[in-house]
């Protein structure tokens, strides 16, 4: 016990000693350069691109959202409605927390950004990329941070940052879930915090200044247009998925579902499965699917252009089943090149250094008082054989 | 000579305070450390893996390793959100009921150790997996949340005493180690557990009922585990049955803090405040390491060096032991009884 006494003594003790100034406190640049930071920013959107050649920080993208049906859980399945609350998240969220702390006006220039990402990867270093570029171009400071996809680490990286007092934080959450305690954090310690890439909840969306990324639902429709008009608006599709749980996760799989019940009822699903993201797993998976489905398989929707996309193609050239369709969401090199080598139909064109510019440009936007979208869309494409060769070089 | 050894034995025995006065020391040099916020950030953090590593080392005095501890965490943690989010069970209630998970599969565990006469090591690394199985099944992969509801969240993580940076939740950590501290020194419960992992023939000849003891022992570990991970969950708001997978996970961490507090691996000797003291210098060391380099995997990599080095120096300690007193060191004291001359034996 006297040992235990002992140990808090000294923790208490040595935080008392130290808690007076341990450290360098990072603080924003002082004094008014609004005019300067507004000025770098009409340069900046104007003339920055990323490696392909795109607009680095393109405008965001507002859009139209339908009445919210009553209750969107008594929906079917592969009714749209049932998931309205993922597709149209943060639409309606108007309603702000009282903690939201107002823009200071005072210009971007001299502010420094802590982004939070979800993991290592070669779309993150991508993104990183597209940040700092954009952040240099604003005349801001990126720091970002990276919990290799862990929850734990996440959610202590978010406390690091809070304990740093920077400017601003932006965040890609793990988890939609979780997403709304970690932006509350953020929110109550009086940091202005901003959602990029990954959905949340409608929940966590009042805790945060605005959130931009990819329109993953309006693209997987779109994809899932193309599918349709290639399979002649019938077939059956399986799906291998992202991650369950997550918000790709029901955007990339419920998305096509719906929009094909709604649309092309003569498109049925066969399967959905969730084998991660490991080429070898979905190879046996599909594997499996053309032994079991046989000549009812003529289409497969993959979450993903990389791995699973290069474990579908094995599987697909092995059986000799050239003849399935297959459509893939990403935007990597291996996709691009499965696209260009007719192995996959259509990928979506979803710019990983454009997703971080277009949050710069919201966070630049909000330091020079100006209004931000809630929700700002990135702008997209489709890539297919005829239009392959103007998205290279890829970004990852 | 003899006084520097006894010393060294004396560094050596009280190592885990000395790790965590060093690191405590190097946290001065490393900026914003020594906020309010961050040590508020370290004691909460350290919270999770106190329970754990207080469930490991009683395990472990007692002559076992359990190493469900951390997915038994993770039960406790979705089982109570999962209760209080999707059934709508009041928190007591909710938080009851992951306990009692926890004892039941605590429980399997001695068991399967005592009546099928499974070795811990595998009978806890299936039940690991079981837990792993059961907790993807039960949420579909997905995580729970509290979904707004961020009463009890904020009551758990606020400070009663503004001026120290205590929150609730590491008062009920505290709480747990100190019950542990006093259950283990100041009952026949607690020296039991000494007497059988140091030496089950010796606990037989005393009486002890070793089957029943190790299944309560075990019981107490999930209790304690679950217990740990429903707070923790209750904490952050939420809940995934994926905890650590990625980066840390939390039996290392209690794993590391256990060896690290000097608790032998042969059983029979521990002491939880030492894992105590050993989990907050882990959490102020990846917190300092946080700071200054950013890079998660620093954190892995001193997690991993920490545990190497501990056990590594454990092994070469008990091999020096071994090769003085032999395998059998109570020889030892029926030498110094008949010569009355004393082997000098590192206990």
């Amino acid at each position: 016990m006297k040992r235990l006494i002992g140990l808090l003594l000294v923790f208490t003790m040595a935080f008392a000693l130290v808690s007076w100034g341990g450290g360098t406190v990072i603080t924003a640049t002082e004094g008014d350069n609004l005019a300067e930071s507004i000025a770098l920013f009409e340069e900046a959107i104007e003339s920055m691109e990323t490696t392909d050649g795109q607009l680095l920080m393109p405008a965001p993208i507002e859009k139209e959202f339908p009445d919210r049906p009553e209750d969107p859980d008594a929906l079917p399945e592969d009714d749209a409605g049932r998931y309205y609350d993922m597709e149209y998240v943060g639409w309606d969220a108007t309603e702000k927390s009282p903690d939201i702390p107002e823009s200071p006006a005072d210009g971007s220039i001299g502010k420094r950004v802590i982004v939070i990402v979800h993991g290592d990867h070669a779309w993150t270093t991508a993104y990183e990329r597209g940040f700092k570029m954009a952040g240099e171009a604003l005349g801001m400071t990126i720091d970002v941070w990276s919990p290799n996809w862990d929850q734990a680490l996440q959610d202590q990286l978010i406390d690091r940052a809070i304990n740093e007092e920077p400017d601003a934080i932006a965040l890609i959450p793990l988890s939609a879930e979780n997403a709304t305690q970690q932006f509350r954090k953020i929110t109550m310690a009086g940091i202005p915090a901003f959602g990029t890439n990954t959905l949340t909840t409608s929940d966590a969306m009042q805790y945060m200044i605005a959130w931009t990324g990819p329109d993953d639902w309006a693209q997987m429709r779109q994809l899932s247009e193309k599918m349709a008009e290639a399979l002649g608006g019938e077939g059956g599709v399986a799906y291998i998925t992202h991650n369950v749980g997550t918000s790709p996760y029901y955007s990339r799989t419920f998305g096509p579902i719906t929009q094909f019940a709604e649309h092309y009822p003569d498109i049925k699903t066969l399967d959905i499965q969730s084998p991660g993201f490991e080429a070898a797993q979905c190879k046996q998976i599909v594997s499996d699917w053309i032994s079991r489905f046989g000549d009812d398989l003529t289409g497969i929707f993959l979450a993903d252009d990389a791995p699973q996309a290069t474990g579908t193609i094995d599987a697909i050239k092995e059986a000799g089943r050239e003849d399935i369709i297959v459509v893939a969401a990403g935007n990597s090199k291996t996709g691009q090149d499965l696209v260009k080598s007719g192995d996959i139909a259509v990928i979506n064109y979803q710019s990983a250094e454009a997703d971080a510019g277009l949050s710069a440009r919201t966070i630049a936007s909000w330091f020079n008082g100006e209004t931000v979208l809630n929700v700002g869309y990135l702008m997209t494409d489709m890539i297919t054989e005829e239009n392959v060769d103007s998205f290279y070089p890829t970004q990852w | 000579m003899q006084k520097t050894s006894n010393a060294l034995d004396a560094l050596n025995r009280n190592r885990a305070y000395l790790i965590l006065a060093l690191v405590l020391i190097f946290a001065l040099f490393t900026p914003r450390f020594y906020t309010m916020f961050n040590v508020r950030s370290i004691l909460s953090g350290s919270a999770l893996y106190t329970f754990l590593g207080v469930s490991f080392t009683l395990c472990l005095i007692a002559g076992h390793m359990d190493l469900s501890v951390g997915y038994m965490a993770t039960t406790g943690a979705m089982v109570v959100l999962g209760m209080r989010t999707n059934s709508g069970l009041p928190w007591w209630l909710a938080i009851l009921i992951a306990v009692g998970v926890g004892a039941i599969a605590g429980t399997i565990n001695g068991l399967l150790v005592t009546k099928a006469k499974i070795h811990s090591f595998i009978a806890t690394l299936g039940m690991q997996f079981v837990l792993r199985g059961s907790m993807y099944m039960y949420c579909n992969g997905a995580e729970i949340s509290v979904r707004g509801e961020f009463t009890l969240t904020d009551a758990i993580n606020r400070a009663p005493l503004k001026f120290l940076p205590l929150s609730n939740l590491f008062i009920c950590t505290l709480a747990v180690v100190i019950i542990y501290l006093v259950v283990l020194r100041n009952t026949r419960f607690g020296r039991n557990v000494h007497i059988m992992g140091g030496n089950r023939e010796t606990a037989w000849l005393a009486g002890v009922k070793s089957d029943k003891l190790t299944t309560l022992v075990f019981t107490l570990s999930g209790i304690t585990c679950a217990l740990g991970g429903a707070l923790f969950a209750i904490s952050q708001g939420t809940a995934t049955p994926t905890l650590g997978e990625k980066g840390i996970p939390p039996l290392m961490v209690a794993l590391t803090a256990t060896i690290l507090g000097g608790t032998s691996m042969a059983g029979g000797k521990g002491n939880v405040l030492k894992t105590f003291a050993s989990i907050l210098a882990i959490m102020a060391m990846l917190s300092v390491l946080t700071t200054r380099y950013g890079k998660f995997e620093l954190q892995i990599l001193f997690m991993g060096l920490a545990l190497a080095v501990a056990v590594i120096y454990e092994t070469l300690r008990n091999y020096a032991r071994q090769k003085r007193v032999g395998i059998r060191p109570n020889l030892a004291d029926e030498y110094a009884r008949e010569t009355g001359k004393t082997l000098h034996i590192e206990k």
